[in-house]
């Protein structure tokens, strides 16, 4: 199939892969390393300077940054492979057969398109939010539901393009099913790259979605379990006066890298498959 | 013209029915979990249906989302629960959704023209690295999220001058505003914040340098400009109709950044009052906010659409 060193070999690829590996690596050391945020609480060393045993530091109340920063990715990691599996499902399932047969399901299609893009994503989670208490996987969700037009959109186009080329008559001619067709030919062979890139975008959008709750405070990562968003609403209130800016930049830091990283895997995929 | 009028009529029909399915999704959403917030006022269970009698929350979902519309036609979005009890909630959001159109329209205008002026610079032959810085730093500034920006800017501005004022090198700059008090410099930066934030302005710099592009190299483009007739007589309104495309599915994600954008700047609009109406659990006011801004971002779609069709005349063959 494709040669992935070809991949590694751009820049933005490297960079993206490196973040996502490290995510994830972080993600299994989280999973086995317990982490008890309020055990961690130790007075007297509040705001205690760089140093080897405390690598960036501790927070307010005596917790260590490095660690906290560490055990946030447990508040997105999996609620955001739970949004990418849903928008993949739905936006493949929904594009893919309104692509391919067109007619009635075309016409649904645009329907729920049109409804769902018209709510602005945050306000809808808001308005979720206040009505069911759901946390991060319902948010999740919610967010991987709200993304799969873009998916489904990015796949019709596709498989529009494809159904009226000669190869796909061929394959239609030879008695191909309709579904050997559409998966294996047009979706898996040429749809792979976009479909991709799509579901990077929405991890690292899951991500900001959740750091943004979490700084708002009222959903999201609530205290004391770490997140980047609220480690930088308890930071805004110190680092005020031109102190402790560790405090904040580590998990400033740490929410760009990774959301960079994201992208810029996403976009290095697109552009190597669609050459 | 009649082909005109049937499409004008069917994307015009498209509008209601999406109008319809908006609503009914947020009532049905918001009746099929009729819990927190009146659990937090009544305490026993004949309380609760004496209040749900008394709110209307004891009918079937077609009885309620009718009584609702024929609120809403009148302009009556019922009164709010907690937020400002028995307040009717068309009063509340009026002065918000002004200040907020006031955050929202100058962040338009900005993300479009610096899209533009970017784009015009790029065009210039020369200067290969600084492009090239450009475009990277627009790229990475638009991945910060909204909540970060608005921070970073307002460290960024409050820090210097704090430890500057400490020491006694400057006094109180008018625009260091204490709490409680108006600065125009919060405006200002909340506008940028919305406007660069959150992927919006590369975004937009990405898809009007491609279109913009595309259009160059068209071969009437490539024409008009080798016998020197007038460049932006036939740039401007070809490329009007991708902007728009462009601007209106911009307007959805902006007016979902104005709720961490209020937030962070602690502005009154309808982006703070939906916040604190969702943490209070006030269901009226949330559906109402949600319904408005729904509904706008639909209707901006259909003149976009609109537009399309008078623009341009193919459009109209369909």
């Amino acid at each position: 199939m494709w040669n992935l060193l070809t991949l590694l070999r751009r820049p933005k690829a490297a960079f993206g892969i490196a973040v996502l590996v490290s995510l994830t690596l972080i993600r299994i050391y989280a999973a086995i390393w317990p982490y008890d945020p309020v055990a961690d609480v130790d007075v007297a060393r509040i705001f205690a300077p760089m140093s080897l045993e405390h690598p960036l530091g501790t927070d307010q109340v005596g917790r260590d940054i490095l660690l906290r920063i560490l055990h946030s990715t447990k508040a997105f990691y999996f609620p955001g492979l739970a949004a990418c599996a849903l928008a993949a499902v739905g936006g493949i399932v929904g594009g893919g057969l309104s692509g391919y047969y067109g007619g009635v399901f075309a016409g649904a299609f645009r329907y729920l398109t049109a409804l769902i893009t018209a709510f602005p994503r945050f306000i809808l989670i808001l308005l979720v939010c206040s009505i069911v208490d759901g946390g991060m996987y319902l948010i999740a969700a919610l967010t991987g539901v709200v993304y799969f037009p873009q998916v489904a959109e990015t796949v019709y186009r596709k498989v529009i393009y494809f159904r009226s080329t000669e190869f796909i008559e061929a394959a239609k001619v030879h008695g191909l099913s309709d579904g050997r067709i559409l998966f294996y030919h047009i979706l898996w062979y040429n749809c792979l790259p976009p479909i991709l890139k799509h579901l990077l975008y929405l991890f690292g959008y899951v991500i900001l979605i959740e750091t943004s709750l979490s700084y708002l405070g009222g959903f999201g990562v609530q205290e004391p379990l770490p997140s980047w968003g609220n480690m930088l609403a308890q930071a805004k209130d110190y680092v005020l006066q031109g102190e402790h800016l560790m405090f904040a930049f580590g998990p400033a830091a740490a929410i760009l890298i990774t959301i960079l990283g994201l992208l810029s895997l996403g976009d290095a995929i697109n552009e190597w498959g669609t050459r | 013209m009649h082909h005109t009028l049937l499409t004008i009529a069917r994307k015009l029909g498209f509008f209601v029915a999406v109008l319809a399915g908006v609503s009914l999704a947020i009532i049905a959403l918001s009746r099929a979990v009729p819990g927190d917030a009146i659990d937090q006022i009544t305490d026993t269970p004949e309380h609760r249906a004496e209040l749900e009698a008394m709110l209307g929350l004891d009918r079937p979902l077609l009885a309620q989302y009718a009584h609702w519309w024929g609120g809403v036609l009148h302009g009556d979005f019922g009164e709010s629960w907690v937020y400002r009890q028995g307040a009717r909630v068309s009063t509340l959001i009026r002065p918000a959704a002004w200040k907020t159109t006031k955050l929202i329209l100058p962040a338009l205008a900005a993300t479009f023209a610096g899209a533009f002026l970017l784009i015009a610079f790029f065009q210039f032959d020369g200067l290969p690295k600084v492009k090239k810085v450009v475009r990277s730093s627009a790229h990475v500034l638009s991945v910060i999220p909204l909540f970060l920006m608005g921070y970073l800017l307002i460290m960024a501005f409050n820090i210097p001058t704090f430890v500057l004022i400490e020491r006694g090198v400057i006094g109180r700059p008018s625009w260091f505003a204490l709490p409680g008090e108006e600065a125009w410099l919060k405006y200002v930066l909340a506008v940028v914040t919305l406007a660069v934030g959150n992927g919006t302005l590369s975004d937009v710099l990405l898809h009007l340098e491609a279109e913009a592009n595309q259009l160059i190299r068209q071969e009437f483009m490539v024409s008009t400009r080798a016998r020197g007739g007038n460049f932006w007589s036939h740039f401007i309104p070809n490329i009007l109709v991708p902007t728009t495309t462009i601007f209106v599915n911009k307007a959805g994600f902006f007016l979902g950044g104005v709720v961490v954008v209020e937030y962070v700047f602690n502005i009154n609009g309808i982006g703070m009052m939906i916040w604190r109406a969702a943490n209070l659990r006030d269901v009226p006011l949330v559906i109402a906010i949600t319904f408005l801004v729904a509904a706008l971002v639909a209707f901006l779609h259909l003149f976009g659409d609109l537009l399309q069709v008078g623009i341009d005349p193919r459009v109209r063959e369909q």
